[in-house]
């Protein structure tokens, strides 16, 4: 495992597997994501893309396979000191604290990266923190309903609301699954504009669906069927592989 | 109130809270008829005690969650309340200790405070002392995230929380005061027994915070004052109050699920949203 220390990749799997009962969702998976990039996961549905993404933040356990993190093994981890050396995801399915307000929400992640143990029985107002809590609900959008509890919230704020969670945490890699899902139009427009912004100074993972959004945002872009990765490379070398048309995309794609 | 803490914010139902209740009761009349310790010694004794207490008892029952955390507090209380009972020459069994309260020195000052007054104003400063100490707890950094941990376990641990360890701190707070509550039964009743380690007194508990309203700060307090006042009175016309509690217990469950205090909360704060609504328009 030594080589592996020396690995420029950010995250690294290796041999990957996870089965559910006769099921194996995700199968022997090497994926190499190197820091800095923009990369989108996508494929059909079962595909086991969320599986593996939940094997990367922690939420399940891999049967076998290594999962390295700047070129620490983390494998045996667990979540939260996953999430405490640098990996953020957000949910799939909208994840944030029902019965908080949106700031309190944003403060959670904020009070996790920035106090120390005993500020914990302090007091809550910290300039520093707010400052950080009002910087992140500006940068999604959502500074003008601080207030609110969170699910109170139509659904593409409680969507902007998850994204805000993992932005706060400052992670050197952001898993986004499927940041998109059910928002109008137009906030797909921002989200993409903001996931793009972001981008730049940090590493993220995104699950989607929605083939536009992928083509338009992803440097590279990794195919997933049936547990494992069928193809990798840029959106224009994605476009082309017959495999991947095959599987994923259909015949009518070609026509496009 | 402590009780409040685990239940109502961090969404740990336990079954147990008469253990840490009965724990500080005896830690404090062990205290004064073992250690024969002043009283300020035997308060001291009573938290040390409670606090490590509960905290061993934490590291079993936060391993689960849901109705197995509820069965394993209530196991470990009905075995502590057997303990109680089958050791008579120690803890006076069933019986229970009379206990002989020793003047409250300060300084050169003594006060007796066997003394109704007294012991009525003490108990009043104690119980101030902690709604202040619970409530800043509430609102602080440390009451938030156990909030957070209650309402969204996992988003919590991918936030990089341990959340063993907040549950384990808000058990062992919690069961702290709960001692404290004890000590002070104790003290206003010269009187240590197992009777109040019962499942029956867990249970009511559980019961005031339910009426009172769970996840407020004032709730167990109104909640308590609520349903003692007409416990008092039902019992006092008929021998079946029971079905009363029973009666009140579903009608707030269906009617007002989030309590007194909670539904007056609800209601206060939909009123000023119309105020606004009205302004912004």
């Amino acid at each position: 495992m030594i080589l592996q220390k020396h690995s420029p990749a950010l995250l690294h799997t290796l041999g990957l597997t996870k089965k559910f009962g006769g099921l194996t969702a995700v199968d022997g998976v090497e994926f190499k994501l190197p820091e800095g990039e923009l990369r989108a996961v996508v494929g059909p549905n079962g595909a086991g893309k969320t599986t593996f993404v939940n094997l990367i933040v922690g939420l399940l356990r891999s049967d076998r396979g290594q999962i390295f993190f700047a070129g620490n093994d983390i494998t045996s981890k667990p979540p939260h000191v996953r999430s405490r050396i640098g990996i953020g995801y957000t949910f799939q399915l909208t994840s944030v604290f029902p019965r908080l307000s949106v700031f309190e929400n944003v403060r959670i992640p904020v009070q996790s990266r920035t106090l120390r143990m005993f500020e914990y029985f302090g007091s809550v107002s910290n300039d520093r923190v707010e400052a950080k809590i009002k910087s992140v609900l500006h940068q999604v959008g959502l500074e003008g309903c601080t207030a609110a509890q969170a699910d109170s919230l139509a659904h593409g704020d409680q969507r902007k609301l998850e994204l805000a969670i993992a932005i706060a945490l400052e992670p050197r890699l952001l898993i986004l699954d499927e940041p998109t899902q059910g928002m109008s139009e137009r906030d797909v427009k921002e989200t993409i504009g903001l996931i793009r912004m972001i981008s730049r100074n940090k590493t993220i993972l995104i699950i989607e669906h929605n083939m536009d959004v992928v083509l338009d945002l992803a440097e590279r872009i990794t195919v997933f069927d049936k547990g494992r990765i069928i193809a990798e490379g840029t959106s224009s070398e994605i476009e082309q592989d017959q495999n991947v048309i095959d599987s994923y995309l259909g015949a009518e794609w070609r026509g496009r | 109130m402590a009780y409040n803490l685990l239940f109502g914010y961090t969404g740990l139902l336990s079954l147990g809270h008469a253990l840490f209740f009965g724990a500080g009761m005896y830690c404090f009349a062990f205290s004064l008829i073992y250690v024969q310790a002043d009283l300020w010694i035997a308060f001291t004794l009573t938290l040390i005690g409670a606090a490590v207490f509960s905290t061993i008892i934490g590291l079993i029952a936060i391993r689960v969650r849901g109705v197995y955390f509820l069965i394993i507090t209530l196991i470990i209380s009905m075995t502590f309340y057997a303990a109680a009972l089958s050791y008579p020459e120690v803890s006076g069994g069933s019986d229970g200790m009379i206990l002989r309260i020793p003047n409250l020195n300060f300084f050169s000052f003594s006060l007796n405070i066997t003394d109704p007054t007294v012991n009525y104003f003490l108990v009043w400063v104690l119980l101030t002392i902690s709604y202040i100490i619970i409530a800043r707890l509430i609102t602080s950094p440390l009451g938030i995230v156990l909030r957070a941990i209650g309402q969204n376990e996992q988003r919590a641990r991918l936030i990089g929380y341990n959340v063993e360890n907040y549950r384990l701190l808000a058990f062992t707070i919690s069961g702290t005061f709960s001692g404290l509550a004890g000590s002070m039964y104790a003290l206003s009743f010269r009187f240590a027994g197992p009777q109040l380690m019962s499942v029956t007194s867990s249970v009511n508990v559980l019961l005031w915070t339910l009426v009172g309203g769970s996840a407020t700060i004032l709730g167990p307090i109104v909640g308590t004052v609520v349903m003692v006042l007409a416990m008092d009175y039902i019992s006092s016309e008929t021998s079946a109050f029971l079905i009363f509690v029973g009666l009140i217990l579903i009608l707030v469950t269906k009617f007002a699920p989030k309590g007194i205090v909670g539904t007056i909360k609800d209601r206060l704060m939909s009123t000023s949203d119309s105020h606004n609504d009205i302004a912004e328009t």
